[in-house]
């Protein structure tokens, strides 16, 4: 590093153009994703006043971030661990990931304007809750190893996210989770949803972590370690659709049907995370 | 009465429906004026006799009529044991496009029958809606109101099964189909097994006629409520309603 200037003047020293650009970019969508998502909760006011989990939910973009960056701290390339600029870009790219990706939840029929804080749903903010670690841990495993450059984080941190995206509407359609968080109201799908997402979520990070060779040994690779996100997905759908709510227990025990199956699948990743071994 | 309070008549809190009663409508501060109180009185006379909902207990209402005329009859239902659930989502403002003043009220004004109808906490539910709704245009500097209701404004079949509700009994006024918006939830109670059955106050006589629901545009799709609100306006405060911007007379370019 040629001068303290450099820390904070990501123009002085051997940042390239093109990771100048992307560290501008990823700022401003950083920015402006988390604007929007602070903004769309902080403006929205029940009428009978506090809204529980709101506040959580405004934090949750960056504690995402933070889960990002300690993962940079601790597994990224040794040259952009050491290098504050580095470690800057990458967890403004994850925040922009996350903000960006977090925009589209409506699409999936969840809302935090119209479930959380205009119908007090406790079970779609606990959703909402768990998918910006989810995403978080997507985007952070891609980070992991050596490479050429940032389009290599993209690619790896792409194909987990978007398997991970994949894995969320099946749960939420086949599964048909969306119906029992948004119209059934039911809390213990809320809990296993956020626990299954961020259990996807880690598998797939961890699968997308490694040293670039190319596009098509990492296909192979995530393939290869990522397959039991594939199970996890196959076993929450099925879950989802035998713990739904029924005329007998429209409200399922949050413990037995939410808390204790979450915890198992997300115990299960953990164990295949640590059976893959040595991150690089 | 402040706001609060008049909600709290309509939500109690121990309520087996309170959590699905909409509050934007009760949150504005509001003046009854004499023709409102006359109105209302109409209202409510348009309603005695015009209709004797089934004995309570396995039945649910979903009362569909023109703005006050639903929260009268509503009322009405009351003292047949139906605890009204207003649904009504959508906020007061000048020059709006569904009128929504007779209905805040009947609210302030219908509290008094509710009182003596004496609900019980868990009483079947009569959810009220206003047919105007979705109706009318909005043009720029008006205050668009209209609203849609959605599966996440009701309870689920499952909820309304285990308070041993069977049937529902969908209220309207010269129409035997639902709304598309209704259509989205009465498809998904009947899918479940409760029955639906339809009443046209407007016919000669109306007649209590049980219904297959067809399966509107976009049933069940993930994005089918983002597809809906779209089209439509928020309001801050909850619910919809927002003026319609004027083109030549907002913005901050130059002139």
């Amino acid at each position: 590093m040629s001068s303290p200037l450099a820390l904070f003047l990501p123009y002085d020293g051997p940042m390239s153009d093109d990771e100048v650009g992307i560290t501008v970019m990823a700022s401003i969508a950083w920015l402006i994703t988390a604007w929007t998502w602070v903004y769309r909760l902080r403006n929205r006011k029940h009428v009978l006043g506090a809204t529980p989990w709101k506040r959580a939910l405004q934090w949750s973009g960056l504690q995402a971030v933070a889960v990002v960056y300690v993962v940079l701290e601790l597994w990224s390339a040794s040259d952009a661990r050491d290098d504050p600029r580095y470690l800057y870009m990458y967890s403004a790219i994850g925040g922009a990931w996350v903000g960006l990706a977090m925009l589209f939840t409506p699409l999936l029929g969840l809302s935090t304007v119209d479930d959380v804080v205009e119908r007090r749903n406790p079970a779609a903010a606990l959703a909402l809750l768990g998918l910006p670690f989810a995403l978080a841990l997507a985007y952070a495993g891609g980070n992991i190893g050596d490479g050429p450059g940032w389009w290599v984080v993209f690619f790896s941190s792409g194909v987990a996210t978007l398997v991970l995206a994949v894995l969320v509407v099946a749960s939420l359609s086949l599964g048909r989770a969306g119906e029992s968080l948004t119209v059934e109201r039911d809390v213990a799908t809320g809990v296993r949803f956020a626990l299954v997402s961020i259990a996807e979520g880690l598998v797939l990070g961890r699968a997308a972590a490694g040293n670039w060779v190319s596009a098509e040994a990492t296909l192979i690779d995530l393939a290869a370690r990522g397959w039991p996100a594939l199970a996890l997905g196959l076993v929450a759908v099925v879950l989802d659709r035998g713990l739904r709510p029924t005329p007998e227990s429209p409200r399922r025990s949050v413990f037995a049907c939410g808390v204790v199956p979450g915890l198992a699948l997300l115990a299960a990743a953990c164990v295949w995370v640590v059976r893959l071994g040595a991150l690089p | 009465m402040n706001e609060l309070e008049l909600y709290a008549r309509w939500a109690p809190d121990d309520g087996a429906w309170t959590p699905w009663v909409k509050p934007v409508l009760f949150a504005v501060p509001h003046t009854l004026a004499d023709e409102e109180r006359e109105a209302w009185r109409a209202a409510a006379e348009r309603a005695r006799g015009r209709w004797t909902p089934p004995r309570a207990g396995d039945t649910a209402l979903v009362l569909d009529l023109s703005g006050p005329d639903a929260l009268a009859l509503a009322v009405e239902c009351a003292a047949h044991a139906y605890r009204p659930v207003p649904l009504f989502n959508s906020c007061l403002g000048r020059n709006a496009v569904v009128p929504n003043e007779p209905l805040r009220a009947g609210l302030e004004l219908g509290v008094g029958a509710l009182a003596a109808a004496r609900l019980h906490r868990d009483a079947a539910p009569a959810f009220v809606l206003d047919s105007r709704r979705s109706q009318g245009g909005a043009k720029p500097l008006m205050f668009d109101n209209r609203w849609r209701v959605f599966a996440q404004d009701f309870p689920s079949a499952n909820v309304l099964l285990a308070r041993s509700i069977r049937t529902v009994v969908l209220v309207q006024a010269g129409a035997s189909t639902p709304s598309t918006d209704l259509a989205h939830v009465l498809l998904r109670w009947q899918t479940a097994g409760l029955a639906i059955h339809a009443i046209d106050l407007a016919a000669t006589p109306p007649a209590l006629v049980p219904i297959r629901v067809a399966k509107p545009a976009w049933y069940g799709a993930l994005f089918q409520r983002l597809l809906v609100t779209l089209g439509l306006r928020r309001n801050a405060a909850g619910g919809f309603g927002e003026v319609v911007p004027d083109a030549t007379t907002t913005g901050t370019g130059f002139a």
